[in-house]
């Protein structure tokens, strides 16, 4: 089983706010990562956050305590 | 001889060192900001992101997604112009304006596209009032300067804004010239949107400017392209700032502008605003000594003076200003045409001493002892 599994990616409907989110997680103490959204997921916005799948709902409500629009969240990624 | 800049209405030299660092850091550290996704390309995204947050809170902004990177105030002018004005619309601008608005317009309107009034000099500037005898029930947009380029008279913006808020009319404000010398809040002033450039007293590099645009303004779409963002769809994303912003940015530029911006906020507007005003009463006084010397400039304006000497020519006095004693001006008609023929320098010109945020007692004290000597040479 590849680390990968534990990993869900949010994506957004533009880069603007992928950034956005990301310095807000960043601030809030969550581990996440900018990275291109896989092929499978459909998204407006080439970049996605790569988060822990533990931490999702509470990254959802902290990006939505922000005022941050989010497109949607896909997971568990499945390999590379 | 050592070099002494007083053309900062033009641009602003020299520039911070913090604008040097961050350039050559963006430039070796840049991908396509927001495009492939790894970590040159979000590198540079993350730069032009931080930019728009430090422009976003220096001028108020509710959201650093109503702001735009731009080359230069005249693109953020032409788009926010051609995207507001529809058909039939009238606008309204002063005789004061510099080309990048007066062109615009001109053409919208020898298209039959406007009806436009220009409002005329009244006591060295363009007074609130006549702002608002001019507005029609057709009246859609007013576009105004904060303050001229070649007389440096300052316009009572925030009057302005309490007239057009009052009509129903939108405001769009020129701060070329203000920029990071007087404070701006879009918030407050209720702008439409605010155009300005990024190498003048925002202390940038040149080839940057910003557009803001209020949320509730659609501003028609100016160039379609790459955004990075719904590449699937071949219409243009209209979410702002993609919205605006087709094509691979200037992030080396941005940058810069992101750090002057920065540096800028640190020193505070209104600190900069009172050197600012002091130098500039000290050199308004000083001109006024002056025999022979025509001031054109208000006495209530921003550091940029334009003046003729008697017995020279307006480019010949910047030649002797830079030949005899190394001083730095502009001479001719500015682009601002219709300022000239108001202030009757037209097509003379004048010459213009601009001072910006680097300029210090000590250099106003030197340019105006060189007018002085100029001035007895040819009496």
């Amino acid at each position: 089983m590849t680390p990968e599994l534990d990993l869900y990616i949010v994506t957004f409907h533009s880069t603007y706010w992928a950034f956005e989110a990301e310095q807000v997680l960043k601030d809030s103490g969550f581990q996440c990562r900018l990275r291109p959204v896989p092929r499978e997921y459909s998204s407006s916005c080439g970049i996605c956050a790569e988060v822990k799948a533990a931490d999702l709902a509470a990254i959802l409500d902290t990006l939505e305590q922000h005022g941050l629009e989010h497109d949607a969240a896909y997971g568990p990624l499945k390999g590379r | 001889m050592e070099q002494l800049y007083l053309d900062h209405a033009a641009t602003s030299w020299p520039k911070p060192n913090v604008i040097k660092e961050a350039m050559m850091l963006a430039l070796e550290q840049s991908g396509n900001p927001g495009r492939s996704g790894h970590s040159l390309s979000l590198n540079a995204a993350r730069i032009i992101h931080q930019a728009r947050h430090t422009l976003a809170q220096f001028f108020n902004a509710p959201s650093s997604a109503q702001i735009v990177f731009t080359l230069n105030a005249t693109d953020s002018l032409n788009m926010a112009i051609k995207g507001m004005v529809k058909p039939g619309d009238h606008v309204i601008t002063t005789c004061l304006e510099h080309n990048s608005v007066l062109r615009p317009l001109y053409a919208l309107k020898n298209a039959g596209q406007i009806e436009l009034t220009v409002l005329e000099l009244q006591d060295g500037t363009v007074q609130p009032e006549q702002f608002a005898a001019a507005i029609r029930p057709d009246t859609a947009l007013v576009v105004t300067t904060h303050a001229s380029n070649v007389i440096g008279a300052i316009i009572d913006i925030a009057a302005v804004s309490r007239i057009c808020q009052k009509a129903g009319v939108k405001l769009l404000l020129d701060a070329a010239q203000t920029a990071g010398v007087l404070p701006i809040d879009v918030q407050e002033l209720n702008l439409a949107a605010m155009a300005c450039a990024g190498h003048k007293g925002l202390l940038g590099p040149q080839g940057t400017g910003a557009l803001y645009v209020r949320a509730d303004v659609e501003l028609g779409f100016w160039r379609e392209g790459g955004t990075g963002s719904i590449s699937h769809e071949v219409y243009q994303p209209p979410f702002m700032p993609d919205r605006l912003e087709a094509g691979t940015p200037n992030t080396i530029g941005i940058a810069g502008l992101g750090a002057s911006v920065k540096y800028l906020s640190e020193i505070g507007i209104d600190a900069i605003r009172q050197k600012e005003a002091a130098l500039t009463e000290q050199l308004r006084a000083g001109l006024k000594r002056i025999p022979g010397l025509t001031l054109y400039t208000p006495d209530i304006s921003m550091g940029v003076f334009s003046i003729n000497l008697e017995g020279f020519d307006s480019a010949g006095l910047s030649v002797a200003l830079e030949r005899e004693h190394g001083i730095l001006t502009r001479p001719g008609l500015h682009c601002a045409p219709l300022a000239h023929k108001a202030i009757g320098t037209y097509p003379q010109g004048t010459t213009r001493i601009s001072i910006g945020y680097s300029t210090t007692e000590a250099e106003v004290e030197q340019v105006i002892k060189a007018l002085e000597e100029l001035s007895r040479q040819v009496r």
